[in-house]
């Protein structure tokens, strides 16, 4: 069977098969000459990009590990925010499904990188199948500075991280302890337990957000003021450029503190902090937040249930983008041990 | 904003921007700018690598310049990069501080000239600590001189600072009407400013008195916010300067013998525009002298991405010192992976700059394009530089500024 059979049989439209059938045999195919409502699909997918005017295929590796990292998320955890990459799956699409989609294309076809030595990427798209392409070259380690979830996308690049970690690369990250926050302290356990080195520096002491692969290429991020970063940046293949970051890097990585220590801290701090909410359901809601962040269904509670924990000075509200809210755990009486 | 050019105008500089871009030559090979001190007599406010520290003051030389043996070092590792890599064509241009303060600046010139070939070495002065006599004794070893002026009496001194030199005006316009008296001087000798807005209204008085004197080569050189120059951002030229400018240049140049020329990165940007020609490609006709960068190397050896590089935060590109053990050349050049040279010529690559543009011309100066980049993010990580290197260089008379 050929693979737009396939795609067509698992319920995918005829469109979008047929569409990314011949994006597989030719790599690469201009704007121009292809179905918008299908590369629409394909984009959101996170099966393509847009570059240069030009389509470009993900690696195939890693849509097909992030497609299977959805799946098992939707039935695994109830208390998570659904990515809106869900609703475009056919609605019976099983992982044996995903598996042989998947065994097809590796039989049938060569993915083939890109060899440019600066990528400018200007989307989210862009740049996650870039960040994605290159975590998939890496070797032996993976370092990261403070990526945040104000990238929208994480789902693809940690669906990419994931399946590395377990066949062996090393991943150093250093966070800041909003992203603890933000992400709850169980995600971070949880990532942590899956092999992630990761550490925490004080609030406001990272001043760029970037990606380290081996010792060959980085990946930044534009910044758009001293606070917020845009959804663009530069990978950049140059082992001149991958060694001054490798040195900021280990400055960073000198500065910080291991994030265990930092998690174990919160944890009894929210503990306390649990005990004094007498109300039950808003005793789940704060128990939710501080353990799974923005990952937590009860961002979306009503704002007046979320107020009366802000007046008890339990949340607090945070603004990540102009016009979209969201609630973390209150620290502001928590010392952390570098601070004393 | 060309476009609201008269027609006189427009032929004007149509005019001059044709025989220039003719006559540039391709850059290719190696081009290093050594600023070989931190010291200097004077403090001007333009100064791109903060020099101010005269040698009266008693400051650690360690960290100012090196030795001359060192120097002599440094130069022989160059020399053997360049046999190494058969490279073919090299310059070495001098800078500081001011190089003549050292008194083994001669000696320097004259072991250059011997590893390169005095073709293949130039220097800047102040020309307020040189004499003539000076200038006789290395004009041999050098292929140009670089003198600047930068504007009228009073403009130029107060540019200059605080120094104890009393009207460095007239000291540097005497070391020029004395240089001019010997033949083999005047043919090395250049004139060159640096343009803000506050002496462009001078510049058409300076080139006619220049002219008068017998100069035969003037330039104008771009700033941009680096190094001291960070603190005056509202003296840059803006896009109507430089075009004004230009129009100055290219008036002079039909009306006087003297040469004068403007930056090489704004040339660029015009020739495309007003002439429609090609000036992307390096290795064609015209040239595109902004597709390659020179290296940069500070007083103590360090060497870095570009000349602009020696200061914060630009010196986070740098590529190592040449005097430690471990320092490779070849690192920069190619050797594994890609080195500065390739890094710079890759943000020059239209896919990679401007926002993506299509016009086919130099892009301008990536160094300006970052450095208002980061004036105006009021940012300075070594990402925000590098982002900044993909921006527009905002002399471009297509680029508007939003607000």
């Amino acid at each position: 069977m050929t693979l737009d059979k396939l795609l067509i049989s698992k319920g995918f439209s005829q469109s979008l098969s047929d569409n990314y059938y011949r994006l597989l045999c030719n790599q690469t195919i201009n704007l121009k000459n292809i179905d918008k409502r299908a590369l629409d699909t394909l984009v959101k997918l996170s099966m393509v990009t847009t570059l240069n005017e030009r389509i470009l295929l993900i690696d195939p590796k890693i849509v097909f590990s992030c497609w299977r990292n959805e799946l098992k998320w939707l039935k695994e955890r109830r208390n998570t925010r659904i990515n809106n990459i869900i609703s475009l799956f056919p609605k019976d699409l099983s992982l044996n499904d995903i598996d042989e989609i998947e065994q097809l294309i590796s039989q049938s076809f060569k993915f083939s990188e890109l060899s440019d030595h600066i990528i400018i990427g200007q989307d989210v798209s862009q740049i996650t199948a870039l960040i994605c392409n290159a975590i998939l070259s890496v070797k032996s380690e993976l370092r990261a500075v403070a990526i945040d979830t104000e990238l929208t996308n994480t789902s693809s690049i940690w669906g990419t991280i994931e399946p590395k970690l377990l066949t062996g690369m090393k991943y150093t990250r250093v966070c800041d302890i909003n992203e603890i926050l933000l992400h709850g302290v169980e995600i971070k356990k949880k990532d942590i337990k899956l092999g992630v080195n990761l550490l925490v520096l004080k609030k406001d002491s990272i001043k760029e957000k970037l990606y380290i692969f081996d010792e060959k290429s980085i990946f930044i991020f534009e910044a758009l003021d001293e606070d917020n970063y845009s959804q663009s940046g530069q990978l950049i293949n140059s082992e001149y450029i991958a060694s001054i970051y490798i040195e900021k890097f280990n400055d960073y990585f000198n500065q910080s503190q291991p994030a265990l220590n930092i998690i174990n801290q919160l944890i009894e701090y929210y503990s306390v902090n649990s005990l004094s909410v007498e109300d039950q359901h808003l005793k789940q809601i704060y128990d939710s937040i501080c353990a799974y962040g923005i990952f937590s269904e009860y961002q979306k509670a009503e704002p007046n249930k979320l107020q009366l924990l802000i007046d008890k000075e339990l949340l607090i509200s945070y603004s990540l983008k102009e016009d979209i809210y969201i609630f973390l755990p209150n620290i502001i009486t928590f010392s952390l041990c570098w601070i004393n | 904003m060309l476009d609201k050019l008269t027609a006189d105008e427009s032929n004007l500089l149509k005019n001059y921007l044709s025989n220039r871009l003719k006559q540039r030559s391709i850059k290719r090979g190696l081009s290093i700018v050594y600023d070989i001190t931190y010291f200097c007599n004077l403090c001007c406010k333009g100064c791109a690598v903060n020099a101010k520290k005269h040698k009266s003051t008693h400051i650690s030389v360690d960290n100012l310049e090196l030795t001359t043996e060192k120097v002599f070092t440094l130069l022989d590792k160059i020399k053997n990069h360049i046999d190494k890599n058969n490279i073919k064509s090299f310059f070495l241009n001098y800078g500081g501080g001011e190089p003549f303060l050292r008194s083994d600046f001669k000696e320097i010139l004259k072991y250059s000239s011997k590893l390169f070939g005095k073709e293949s070495v130039a220097t800047d002065t102040n020309g307020t600590f040189v004499s003539v006599n000076d200038l006789l004794e290395i004009k041999d070893y050098v292929s140009y001189v670089g003198v600047s002026i930068d504007g009228l009496e009073y403009y130029h001194n107060n540019w200059r600072g605080r120094t104890d030199i009393d009207n460095p005006f007239q000291k540097s316009m005497n070391l020029i009407t004395e240089s001019l008296k010997y033949p083999e001087l005047k043919n090395i000798l250049e004139v060159s400013s640096v343009a803000t807005k506050e002496n462009i209204s001078e510049i058409p008085i300076l080139i006619k008195e220049l002219n008068n004197l017998g100069v035969k080569a003037y330039s104008v050189h771009r700033t941009f916010p680096v190094g001291r120059m960070a603190k005056f951002t509202s003296i840059i030229p803006d896009t109507a300067d430089y075009i004004n400018l230009a129009l100055i240049i290219a008036k002079a140049n039909e009306d006087y013998e003297i040469d004068c020329h403007f930056h090489h990165s704004i040339e660029s940007i015009y020739g495309t525009i007003l002439l429609g020609w090609d000036t992307y490609i390096a290795d064609q006709v015209v040239g595109n002298p902004d597709s390659r960068s020179s290296f940069g190397i500070d007083p103590t050896g360090n060497i870095y991405f570009d000349p602009w590089c020696m200061v914060k935060p630009w010196n986070q590109l740098i590529g190592g010192n040449i005097l430690s053990k471990n320092f490779n050349f070849d690192y920069l050049t190619s050797g594994k992976g890609i080195g500065m040279l390739e890094i710079a010529k890759q943000y020059s690559l239209m896919q990679n700059r401007c926002d993506k543009c299509h016009l086919r011309c130099s892009g301008g100066s990536r160094i300006a394009a970052s450095a208002f980049y980061l004036a105006d993010l009021k940012r300075e990580s070594l990402s925000d530089l590098l982002i900044g290197l993909s921006k527009i260089d905002p002399i471009c008379p297509l680029y508007s500024k939003k607000n």
